[in-house]
């Protein structure tokens, strides 16, 4: 649930999820694609805040 | 319009609460004020706002140099790693290939190691020769190209100014882009949606020359004044089932050309992330520069009404950090805040994002409302996401059986 809206979120998977599936079965589609994009920026999201933290 | 938002925006207050802007990362450089097409949907010369004719159709190269400098001065600033240039106009081809190239040298001069520099221009193609193509390989400039689709979709608006059509010229312009010396620099295509074409032939004649992108762009419309086709707050949803019918194609095959639209949508209800001026709720971090130095918002505003894209600073006295607590651009940064209490409340808030922020507009209130093409926007997303859910299903239910 959305807090500010007590409606569903319209996001369909966590994170977590979406780094356990297997992009093999679904190679060259455009899903594919979405996600190993959404993998990679949360990478460098995570790898930022790391260097962020690090500098404090 | 005083009266309307965002022009009451407390921006002292925002700050005061904690909010700061995210400086720009994108700068559009207008080098040609004029065209060499008379499209009967430009928004920059076919609107209200006029403001074209009383601006230089060539910059100068005393206001190229200065926005040279403030880029760089800005980038400093905000210790930028990357920034993108797109060179605008009118019609930027007509600023000459000699022009092009002598600004990027510049550019790429004043910016220092520490900031790389993705130019590109977007072009209507009509100038595209060999010559341009090898200034703009050697200025590292990658070129996107406005088609409508197929000759027929394509010359009911993108007219030379005696009346005929450009498809022609055009395509030769995208053929010798899209061949093999010249293939690196191709970006993508930029095509408007009108209900008259057939979505599919639109959809596979853009796929011809093999885009690496492609980009539809709504009709600029608001509510004061729609978009063909469009019956501000009707249920139907004539763009959303157009674009549907294009992304249920796109999906199905193979990726052969991303679908800008398509792949932000996707992205956000992965719960992913999109810098998208169209869909989402990321701050927009772009300006504008105009042939005369004056620093303004996105041209699509001019839709709207005369002077919506003004800030009021220029080149020369101003660096560009003076735009980002200007109200009209901090409107674009705060999110959710900027939405209206219908958008706020709606389930699809965060995908939607408001839609494209000139579709917003209506006359007396100002850009606080749902976009024009709300029930297209809401159509077109949950299409998107009955397909996604389906597939996510199949996909988690098969790891489980694997686990």
């Amino acid at each position: 649930m959305d807090p500010a809206t007590a409606e569903p979120r319209p996001e369909l998977m966590d994170l977590r999820e979406v780094r356990l599936l297997d992009l093999e079965a679904i190679k060259g589609s455009h899903l594919a694609h979405s996600m190993r994009r959404l993998v990679e920026e949360a990478d460098r999201r995570d790898e930022a805040c790391a260097r962020f933290e690090s500098a404090f | 319009m005083a009266t309307e938002w965002p022009a009451g925006l407390d921006v002292a207050d925002l700050l005061r609460r904690g909010w700061r802007p995210a400086p720009f990362r994108q700068f559009v450089v207008k080098l040609h004020g004029r065209c060499n097409l008379a499209c009967d949907y430009c928004y920059m010369f076919h609107s209200t706002d006029q403001g074209w004719r009383s601006r230089p159709a060539v910059m100068s190269r005393a206001v190229a140099d200065q926005i040279c400098a403030r880029i760089a001065e800005h980038c400093a600033a905000h210790d930028l790693p990357r920034v993108a240039v797109v060179l605008h106009g009118g019609e930027p081809l007509l600023a000459g290939a000699t022009m092009i190239g002598r600004f990027a040298v510049d550019l790429r001069r004043a910016l220092t190691m520490s900031t790389a520099v993705d130019l590109s221009i977007q072009t209507n193609g009509i100038l595209l020769d060999e010559r341009m193509l090898d200034v703009l390989a050697e200025a590292g400039c990658r070129v996107g190209v406005s088609l409508d689709g197929d000759r027929g979709g394509h010359d009911r608006h993108r007219t030379r100014t005696g009346g005929q059509g450009s498809y022609d010229r055009v395509m030769r312009g995208i053929r010798l882009l899209a061949g093999e010396r010249y293939r690196p620099l191709f970006a993508g295509l930029l095509c408007t949606v009108d209900l008259a074409n057939d979505p599919l032939r639109t959809y596979e004649a853009l796929l011809e020359s093999a885009p690496p992108l492609i980009d539809f762009l709504l009709p600029h419309g608001n509510w004061s004044n729609p978009p063909p086709g469009r019956t501000p707050g009707a249920p139907d949803a004539p763009y959303g089932s157009w674009l549907a019918e294009v992304f249920d194609h796109w999906y199905s095959a193979p990726r052969r050309a991303g679908v800008r639209l398509f792949d932000e949508t996707i992205q956000l209800l992965l719960g992913g992330w999109t810098t998208s001026e169209v869909v989402g709720l990321s701050p927009y971090r772009t300006l504008v520069i105009e042939t005369d130095g004056a620093l303004e918002q996105v041209d699509t505003l001019r839709s709207a009404y005369p002077d919506a894209a003004a800030t009021g600073y220029h080149i020369s006295s101003d660096p560009l950090d003076a735009a980002l607590t200007h109200p009209a651009l901090v409107a674009r940064q705060i999110g959710a805040e900027a939405l209206s209490a219908q958008c706020q409340r709606c389930p699809l808030r965060n995908v939607c994002g408001g839609g494209c922020y000139p579709h917003r507009y209506q006359a007396g209130a100002g850009f606080r409302n749902p976009s024009v093409y709300c029930a297209d926007l809401s159509w077109l997303i949950r299409h998107i996401q009955a397909r996604l859910s389906t597939d996510l299903a199949r996909l988690t239910s098969r790891g489980a059986e694997r686990a």
